[in-house]
């Protein structure tokens, strides 16, 4: 059985103001073609296929056209979950008669939930599905006292599924949140998927998902394998944050043959735009030479290594790269106020540092731990709620 | 956002103005005209149609409707503009009142607005809610309208706002362009989260308060004292709670001994007032037996009557089985003797019966009766043939009746169609007529053309002829002019020749005098070279003949000798002429008359006749033609009319067919019907009179419904009699059968009776014989009965158990006497008192001891308690510290530390990067001399973080920005405008701020501070921007080419493009 594992669409996501319906749309044609030509068996996407809880009317509409054409016309059975930023309930409606037409939709974890199976020359292949769920909603959940640690919630649910999955079949789960293999390493993390770093990051283990033949993971942008190499994050669709300018993305084609068999494979389409960041001083950047060099039109952060500051500096760049999304000056501080300055912006995604250097400032000595705590509970509790 | 038209429609000032700004060529213009003209009202409308909202935030969009025109005509904007590669439309009608659609008064329109996509020139809506079109908007641009006002649109006098405003405005600012939601409800997080605490902790203290309310204590003693006053500690309290406990186990100890000693007294008296109560109740014992036997013993006489009762009911039972068999058998022969009596009064009445019924059965078995029905069935057959008939016949008459219309239906159109084709033979010859007549005018019209058309050849030439002799006879004349001319010029020519002869001669002699005056001797003459000079001519003065005059003379006479040659050259040109064009006239005479006329004595008043009667002969040839014309249209008509009713005849006459042969199928249908109903006539006539009813035939359907009814009575009546013939047969034979059975049965009932009764007398005599020997009699049998509610069992029984207790009574009185022998009652009661005394003491020490214990229960939970509290005190009050000093620290109220808040420290970050890039431009206005900085000295008292300071590099001072002039205010306003506009599209390049439009403040500036300013905004027009001025300052009115020209009428005012 061959399955086309992808997720992190984020259909309808803005970069920096900037609408990137254009480019999904022709990455999502991209990937139409692909399934059209290559036919897999099963397609799953690994959630966060919106960007929003409420997606426009236009994303939607990008996200319908590809399922009529996969499901309806190819028959082709496609898995969707329900990522952090998917409105988890509003993914599912209708999930029941979706369901025959094989659309199969789980917006929110439910225990108990039975798999979807489909069958190859080797037998049965049963589909699990274990979306997005945070430790407060599991707690209320099962009616435990206290939210028990992400690693724990994800041994209890991954528990509840092996307990009642028969081992001779072939079983493949889907799941969306942050497994990792070790210990957290805050490279692999990307702004895309955690816009503002709070104190402790709370991630699972991927250890308990040894007794599946295949993980399909969404959360983390990058593609890559989680201790095993059946168990892999397909990546995001695009780059969504200039921190992940470097990562080549990709969809994962895995083949499931007998039990225990497992072979896969990266298939690459390229974007409409890339996304880049390039540096320099003004001058060379917007020389006429610049008008040549390929790319001009892709998504840029432009880091200026001019000395001095330009008047209307986007306006100029923007002669060249039209596409200009950021603008910043190459550290270049000579006052006290200008270091303060930059170091908070620096800081601004990463609100406990910049609390930590406030507090400092404000009472004149390093904050203490039981202080710490608490601001770093709060905003976990804010971005949550943000998400 | 580059604007590219605006239409404003009763929106201000103006009735009905468009910008075209693509006509604007430059990127940088000027927006100018008088105070009051509209200047801003265009900026209002751009911000109106865009977000809503005017530009300036004093201005509502409901006073914004034109005062000019009618004051109900619909207020409406009209926006298109491109925005970074597409062009988009925005249309608003802000909410006013708007006359009704129908009937008189206004209505009130809601605001609605309308947003387009027209890049690829058509039009695709987006939105057309309000709602819809606000979020679409700030979706597109990137930005709200406030953040447009300050970034974008610069409002009079609100744009330095972001300067000089107040630090919370500045704030308000900032926070509407930078996203700082994530810090704004950490600050509200922590602030709520203390307040919880807080109430948590108050909570806590009244609970504690309850708690220790709940202890229990003795009424004195220290801990009552210590809680009545609340005087010490929590900690104290516990301490002599546990005192207390103490003191309470120890009261429990005592009064657990005491109790202890008193029930053992207790134990001994109980077992003495035992045996005394059982030695008295077995004296009770005795008295009740002995009473009982006596009651035992008055029952006997009652006992010995039930006896004898039961035997005498014992015999009587078995007497009674005879006496019942006898009974028995009597009542069966009763029974027997009512059957008999019955079948004998049956027989009799089936006898008479059957007599009866004999002779009826004669009556109708009788010939006469057969007959009777034989006839009416003949009747009903004669009148059921005669219905048959009418029925028929009435369907023939019909038909008959329908042939006959239809016949004469046919004849008629049979008529109509002779009359039809008569007329179309007539149509024919009618049409014949009119084509020979045709006919004959076109050739009348033909030959008319024909005739005109020789006249007119005629004529022409006949005017050519006169032509041409009127030409003769004018060259003729010149001619005749030409030869008085030439003779006059031929003696003219004579006299200068002889003039000229004598002058020459004159001359010749005068130049042989001049020759002669220079000749002096044995000079050689110059002539002939003689050297002699004999005659020297001489020269007369009289004579002397001018060169000049005689110039002239010859030059007349030339001029003279050429008119004169002219003159001959052109009469004789004209001869020719003349000759040439008499042929040609003679030609053209003899195409005009047709009589052989001399031509040569025609002249032209004979000509003009010629022509005069041609032209008449025309007229009236013209007039012929034009009526034979008209006739021929009229014929053509008549003769496409005729056509016409012809074809219509024709396709009628089609329509008709073939009429005669149906016709005469018809008249045979008819006349073999008319047979048919005659002879049905006379058949049903017979009938009628057979059956008479006294009517004809002519009342057929009154007849047959007559004899419709009939024949049902007369069915009825036959088979009415035919079903009493067969009944009476019946009846008789079964009642025949009925008399023989009846007549068996009352034979063997008789013979059953007499067997009946021999068999009660045997029983009879039995039952008497029993009787006697039981020694009873009928009569003491009936008189003896047992009593009510007795049976034998009951009696037995009865019996049984009275023998059964006295029995055992005496016994019972003999075993107690025994016991008793040498025995008394004895005497208890203060054995009792004593005891009970004893069981009072030892209850009272049980409930102190429950009290007691209850007591130390519930202060040890009361302990458990209030120690828990405690600890959850303590930590609320840890954690209310850290909330406190965090909320402190976060809202920058923290005592002897810097009143700067989270929020501020951040804002002054982006403030401190929007200053900077704001300083390039405020240092390039200033020339050089001003700088903006945030103020650094943060434990500055009333420094909150987002003070600015301008620096004066002249002075080298740093005061606050308040303290700036209009024109520095106006030029460091507008840096901090562009300065931000640069900043917030280095951090979000989705927004395209590629225009700003600035709203006076210019008149403030001094020369080179103007200077600077325009030379400012035109390095940014440089670089892509459009910038758009509204100003009436004069020198910018010389320095910007580019105007918008607001003019102010009174009937509103219009708007102008210059370049």
């Amino acid at each position: 059985m061959r399955i086309l594992h992808t997720s992190d669409w984020h259909i309808g996501r803005t970069l920096n103001e900037k609408s990137l319906i254009e480019d999904q749309k022709v990455m999502i044609d991209n990937l139409l073609r692909w399934i059209e030509e290559n036919r897999p068996d099963a397609l799953v996407v690994a959630g966060d296929v919106y960007d929003r809880s409420v997606p426009s009317r236009e994303a939607l509409a990008v996200v319908d056209d590809f399922l009529s054409a996969v499901v309806l016309e190819m028959k082709i059975p496609v898995f969707f979950i329900g990522g952090n930023h998917d409105g988890r309930e509003r993914l599912a409606v209708n999930g029941g008669i979706l369901n025959r037409q094989g659309l199969h939709i789980v917006g929110n974890y439910a225990p108990g939930l039975e798999p979807v199976i489909l069958q190859d020359q080797w037998g049965e292949v049963c589909f699990w599905s274990l979306p997005f769920i945070k430790p407060v909603e599991y707690r209320s959940l099962t009616a435990a006292e206290k939210s028990p640690s992400y690693d724990l919630m994800y041994r209890e649910m991954i528990a509840e599924i092996t307990g009642r999955m028969d081992a001779s079949k072939r079983n493949v789960l889907m799941s969306h949140g942050l497994i990792l293999g070790g210990a957290l390493d805050s490279d692999t993390i990307d702004d895309s998927v955690r816009p503002i770093e709070i104190g402790g990051i709370e991630y699972a283990c991927a250890e308990d998902f040894e007794a599946f033949d295949y993980v399909a993971l969404g959360h983390l942008h990058r593609p890559q394998k989680v201790l095993w190499d059946k168990v892999r994050y397909a990546g995001s669709l695009l780059k969504y944050s200039f921190s992940e300018h470097n990562q080549k993305k990709s969809v994962t084609l895995v083949e499931l043959g007998q039990k225990g068999d497992l072979s896969h494979e990266q298939i690459w389409f390229k974007p409409l735009r890339d996304l880049r960041v390039i540096k320099g001083k003004m001058e060379d950047l917007t020389t006429l030479t610049a008008y040549e060099a390929p790319g001009r039109e892709d998504y840029l952060k432009v880091v200026l290594e001019d000395e001095e500051r330009l008047i209307t500096p986007m306006d100029k760049l923007r002669k060249v790269y039209p596409n200009v999304l950021e603008m910043e000056y190459a550290k270049r501080e000579k006052t006290e106020a200008q270091k303060n300055s930059s170091r908070i912006k620096e800081r601004i995604k990463e609100p406990l540092g910049l609390f930590e250097d406030f507090y400092a400032f404000a009472c004149g000595k390093a904050i203490p731990e039981d202080e710490k705590e608490v601001i770093a509970e709060l905003f976990q509790e804010i971005t949550e709620v943000q998400e | 956002m580059k604007p590219l038209k605006l239409t404003m429609h009763h929106f201000g000032p103006f009735t009905d103005e468009t910008i075209d700004f693509t006509k604007l060529d430059k990127e940088l213009f000027l927006i100018t005209g008088a105070t009051g003209s509209g200047k801003t009202t265009i900026f209002d409308g751009l911000c109106y149609a865009l977000y809503g909202e005017a530009s300036n935030t004093h201005r509502q969009s409901r006073e914004m409707k034109s005062q000019f025109g009618d004051p109900f005509d619909m207020m409406w904007v009209d926006f298109t503009f491109g925005l970074r590669d597409r062009v988009y439309r925005v249309k608003r009608i802000p909410e006013q009142e708007r006359k009704k659609e129908r009937g008189e008064g206004t209505a009130k329109q809601k605001h609605e607005a309308e947003l387009y996509d027209c890049t690829d020139g058509g039009e695709v809506l987006l939105s057309s809610s309000v709602a819809g079109v606000g979020e679409k908007v700030v979706d597109i641009m990137g930005i709200n309208a406030n953040q447009f006002r300050q970034i974008v649109m610069l409002p009079q006098g609100e744009f330095s706002k972001l300067l000089k405003a107040k630090e919370e405005e500045r704030i308000e600012l900032l926070k509407s362009i930078f996203r700082m939601e994530l810090y704004n409800t950490l600050k509200e997080k922590v602030s709520t989260a203390l307040k919880d605490i807080r109430k948590k902790r108050e909570a806590l203290k009244i609970e504690l308060d309850t708690e220790a309310g709940h202890i229990r204590c003795g009424e004195c003693g220290e801990l009552a004292a210590v809680l009545a006053n609340n005087s010490h500690t929590t900690d104290y309290v516990l301490a002599l709670m546990h005192k207390e406990i103490e003191a309470d186990y120890t009261e429990i100890k005592t009064l657990e001994k005491s109790e202890n000693q008193t029930a053992a007294v207790l134990e001994g008296l109980r077992i003495t007032l035992a045996a005394g109560e059982q030695l008295n109740s077995q004296f009770e014992q005795l008295d009740k037996q002995k009473e009982k036997r006596l009651g035992l013993e008055a029952q006997k006489i009652e006992m010995t009557q039930k006896e004898e009762r039961l035997s005498l009911s014992k015999k009587i039972k078995t007497i009674k089985p005879y006496k019942e068999s006898w009974q028995h058998q009597k009542s069966k022969l009763e029974q027997a003797k009512k059957a008999l009596e019955e079948t004998k009064n049956r027989r009799d009445k089936i006898l008479t019966d059957l007599k009866k019924s004999e002779a009826e059965y004669h009556r109708v078995m009788a010939p006469e009766y057969d007959r009777e029905i034989e006839t009416l069935s003949h009747k009903l057959e004669t009148q059921k043939r005669l219905a048959e008939g009418l029925g028929a016949y009435t369907l023939k008459s019909q038909a008959l009746a329908k042939a006959q219309i239809s016949r004469a239906d046919l004849e008629k159109k049979a008529e109509r169609k002779e009359l039809d084709e008569a007329a179309l033979k007539k149509l024919g010859q009618d049409q014949t007529a009119v084509e020979r007549d045709l006919l004959t005018l076109d050739k009348t019209l033909q030959s008319t053309g024909f005739a005109i058309q020789t006249l007119e050849g005629r004529q022409e030439k006949a005017e050519e002829a006169l032509e041409i002799y009127q030409d003769i006879e004018g060259w003729q004349k010149e001619i005749v002019g030409l030869r008085a001319e030439w003779k006059i010029l031929q003696t003219k020519i004579k006299d200068r020749q002889d003039e000229y002869e004598q002058l020459l001669a004159k001359q010749r002699t005068q130049a042989a005098a001049g020759l002669a005056k220079t000749l002096t001797d044995k000079t050689p003459c110059p002539v002939c070279g003689s050297l002699h000079h004999p005659q020297k001519a001489i020269l007369k003065t009289d004579e002397a003949v001018s060169e000049d005059v005689l110039k002239a003379l010859s030059k007349s006479l030339k001029t003279l000798e050429e008119t004169s040659a002219k003159t001959k050259e052109r009469g004789k040109y004209l001869s020719e002429s003349i000759e040439k064009s008499r042929k040609d006239f003679k030609r053209r005479l003899e195409g005009a008359i047709t009589t052989a006329q001399d031509t040569a004595e025609i002249d032209s008043v004979a000509l003009k006749a010629l022509d005069q009667q041609i032209e008449e002969e025309i007229e009236i040839l013209q007039t012929k033609a034009k009526n034979t014309d008209k006739q021929l249209k009229a014929k053509t008509k008549e003769k496409t009319s005729i056509a016409k009713v012809m074809a219509e005849l024709e396709k009628q006459l089609e329509a008709y067919g073939n009429l005669s042969e149906p016709l005469k199928a018809l008249r045979e249908e008819e006349s073999m019907l008319r047979g048919q109903t005659l002879q049905m006539r006379e058949t049903l006539e017979t009938l009628i009179a057979a059956v008479g009813f006294g009517e004809g035939l002519d009342k057929a359907d009154w007849l047959l419904k007559k004899i419709n009814s009939f024949n049902t009575n007369t069915a009825a009546l036959i088979q009415e009699k035919k079903g009493y013939k067969n009944n009476t047969q019946s009846q008789y034979q079964k009642l025949k059968q009925t008399g023989a059975e009846v007549g068996a049965d009352f034979k063997n009932e008789t013979d059953s009776l007499t067997k009946a009764e021999k068999e009660a007398e045997t029983l009879g005599s039995q039952f008497q014989e029993v009787l006697k020997a039981a020694g009873l009699t009928e009569e003491s049998i009936k008189a003896f009965s047992l009593q009510a509610g007795e049976t034998e069992e009951s009696l037995e029984a009865g019996i049984e158990a009275y023998r059964f207790d006295l029995k055992s009574t005496i016994q019972r009185i003999d075993e107690l006497s025994h016991g008793l022998k040498d025995k008394k009652p004895s005497d208890l009661a203060a054995y009792r008192e004593q005891a009970q005394q004893h069981s009072q003491t030892i209850e009272a020490i049980q409930k102190r001891v429950t009290l007691l214990n209850e007591k130390i229960g519930q202060n040890q939970k009361q302990i458990k308690k209030i120690q828990a509290l405690l600890e959850a005190l303590e930590a609320v009050e840890q954690l209310q510290g850290i909330y406190t000093h965090l909320d402190q620290t976060i809202k920058g109220t923290l005592a002897g530390r810097p009143k700067i808040s989270f929020e501020r420290y951040i804002l002054s970050a982006y403030l401190q990067d929007i200053l900077e890039s704001a300083n390039i431009f405020l240092e390039k206005m200033s020339s050089g001399r001003y700088r903006l900085e945030v103020m650094g000295n943060f434990s500055q008292t009333g420094n909150r973080g987002l003070e600015i300071e301008v620096v004066d590099a002249y002075t080298g001072q740093r005061r606050s920005a308040n303290t700036l002039s209009g024109g520095e205010t106006f030029m460091a306003a507008l840096s901090m405008a562009l300065g931000l506009s640069d900043i917030v599209q280095s951090y979000a390049g989705g927004i395209s701020l590629d225009t700003i439009f600035i709203d006076e403040g210019f008149a403030t500036l001094d020369p080179e501070a103007l200077d600077n300013a325009i030379n400012c905004l035109s390095a940014i027009k440089n670089d892509g921007r459009t910038v758009g001025i509204i100003s009436h300052v004069e020198e910018l009115k010389d320095r910007i080419d580019t105007k918008i020209l607001v003019k102010k009428t009174e009937a509103g005012s219009h708007i102008q493009i210059f370049e």
